[in-house]
């Protein structure tokens, strides 16, 4: 039988040791293992979002994940809404003690089902209960989270729980203003956070570096804000002495190459929630001094999104392909070559949004 | 057009070619794939890995995937320029073998009702060695090794291994 750190056994009815148990009944068992850990700590935070329109209530079991799963959706709070349209149930083993109720699930795993699914990696456990619109959400050692997952806390949630919404997330940075902006995707090390963040100083406004929601509504599509986070690679920190304000927002990981910034904290009134997607640019540095833009073929973006977005999303599958082929085929494609002077790379794609 | 002594080789050779090249092909389910504009994108959600594929080696991934026997893909782009048919029944039947290798297609016998393949366009004018474009920039942000095979109670069944794997 599972020991808890304070030596107790958990709840008997509802944690049994075989592994026939029900999808529900365990989801059942996680709840209570959820409200243990709880009631060990501070007890249960509560952080109320909006997320494209849907209520997201998050509710934490002390405030060990606070500083891991917050400051990037921190642009995303909003009042309380009576009936949440998504709640979530965080906790960790290494401040609470408490773990997952005894399953046959390990490291990898899916659970898969009309009701549940969910996902056991590397670094945390997560069970949506489609049924009753709430979520496990469980991570074995706070302290091993990577500093991508910090930047980018609940993704697989917000995939499925966006996908179900007819939503889709992809894997790009995104700027523009409220007439329209454009996606920068590319894989990582392509320059999209450079491109993104180099627009701070502009009349451009960022919406993201690295993930965002779109949507297609009558032959439009839109994108909508997901992240605050951003990350810059120490090798250009030099380069945006504007950010260098917000370095007490700075999340530093030794073993990193990149710096991890919070910007609603001080770049609050930058961040636009949505705009139109204008056009698909794909991001690649270069060793010039200059920034031009290219049109590429719809094969080159396709190229470029769909596998940076699906291999990065736990259970993406043709549905997703699907939708980002289709938004690529919908609008322009280009390639944006970033030269060394980061204050040209806004004027480019502000000249781009001007054409569109 | 392939010449009439090629033709005649075919035809000699069609018992040979019909005990290698009597199977036909379907995608792996945990595949995904576009074909634009005569290229192909596919991406392998099983390892992390995608790919591009051009000119020949995009048609006979959509044959290939269109459920066309080895057999009768050889016969549609043998009638192309390019290369003598021993070459071409080399090539195509090496590439098919690396698309197995990959997991991306799984090979099955030829059912009795073969697909249609008059209808299905060729982009590429001349014959081609077909070249698979591996790439495995993504692998490290895999989100995981995903077990899909659930059982009915939904919880995951242990992987069997395969044949197939990265080359």
């Amino acid at each position: 039988m599972l020991m808890n750190k304070a030596g107790q056994k958990p709840n008997k009815k509802l944690v049994p040791d075989k592994v026939s148990i029900s999808r529900p009944t365990f989801f059942e068992a996680c709840r209570q293992n959820f409200e243990e850990a709880a009631f060990k700590t501070s007890g249960i935070i509560d952080y109320h979002y909006e997320l494209v329109g849907h209520s997201l209530l998050l509710r934490l079991a002390g405030n060990a994940l606070v500083p891991i799963i917050t400051p990037a959706i921190e642009h995303l709070i909003a009042p309380a809404a009576i009936l949440p349209s998504l709640t979530v149930y965080l906790w960790d083993a290494t401040s609470t003690g408490i773990t997952l109720p005894p399953s046959i699930l390990k490291k990898c795993d899916y659970v898969s089902g009309d009701d549940m699914f969910g996902i056991y990696s590397h670094h945390f456990f997560c069970l949506f209960n489609f049924l009753s619109q709430e979520v496990i959400f469980y991570i074995p050692n706070d302290k091993l989270i990577p500093q991508y997952q910090i930047a980018a806390p609940l993704l697989t949630i917000f995939h499925w729980w966006m996908r179900e919404k007819g939503y889709q997330l992809a894997h790009s940075a995104a700027v523009g203003n409220q007439d329209g902006g454009i996606l920068l995707t590319g894989k990582s090390g392509s320059g999209k956070s450079t491109a993104a963040l180099a627009c701070l100083e502009s009349p451009l406004y960022f919406m993201s570096d690295d993930f965002v929601v779109f949507h297609c509504e009558k032959n439009d599509y839109f994108a909508e804000t997901l992240y605050s986070s951003a990350k810059l690679n120490k090798k250009l920190v030099s380069r945006f002495p504007h950010l260098t304000a917000s370095m007490n927002n700075l999340v530093e990981k030794k073993e990193e190459e990149k710096w991890l910034l919070f910007l609603n904290q001080d770049y609050k009134n930058k961040i636009i929630k949505q705009f139109p997607i204008k056009a698909v640019v794909v991001s690649r540095f270069t060793d010039g001094q200059n920034s031009h833009l290219s049109e590429i073929s719809t094969v080159s973006a396709l190229s470029a999104m769909a596998p940076s977005t699906m291999l990065q999303l736990a259970d993406a599958d043709e549905r997703d392909f699907e939708n980002i082929k289709r938004l690529v085929q919908s609008r322009p494609c280009f390639q944006l070559e970033t030269g060394k002077d980061l204050s040209q790379i806004p004027e480019v794609i502000d000249n781009l949004l001007k054409k569109l | 057009m392939v010449d009439s002594a090629n033709r005649g080789q075919y035809n000699n050779r069609s018992y040979k070619i019909e005990m290698d090249c009597s199977m036909h092909y379907r995608l792996n389910k945990m595949v995904v794939h576009e074909l634009i504009d005569g290229e192909a994108i596919i991406i392998n959600l099983d390892i992390g890995c995608y790919y591009n594929l051009e000119k020949t080696a995009a048609d006979i991934w959509n044959l290939a995937v269109q459920g066309i026997p080895e057999k009768e893909m050889i016969r549609l782009l043998s009638q192309k320029n390019g290369r003598d048919l021993d070459q071409i029944v080399s090539e195509i039947h090496q590439f098919l073998d690396q698309l197995q290798k990959e997991g991306l297609i799984i090979t099955e016998p030829s059912e009795e009702t073969i697909p249609q393949s008059k209808n299905i366009p060729l982009s590429s004018s001349h014959f081609e060695t077909p070249v698979l474009n591996k790439y495995t920039d993504m692998k490290e942000f895999f989100q995981a090794d995903p077990i899909h095979d659930v059982d009915e109670q939904g919880w995951p069944k242990t992987k069997q291994k395969t044949g197939s794997g990265q080359s």
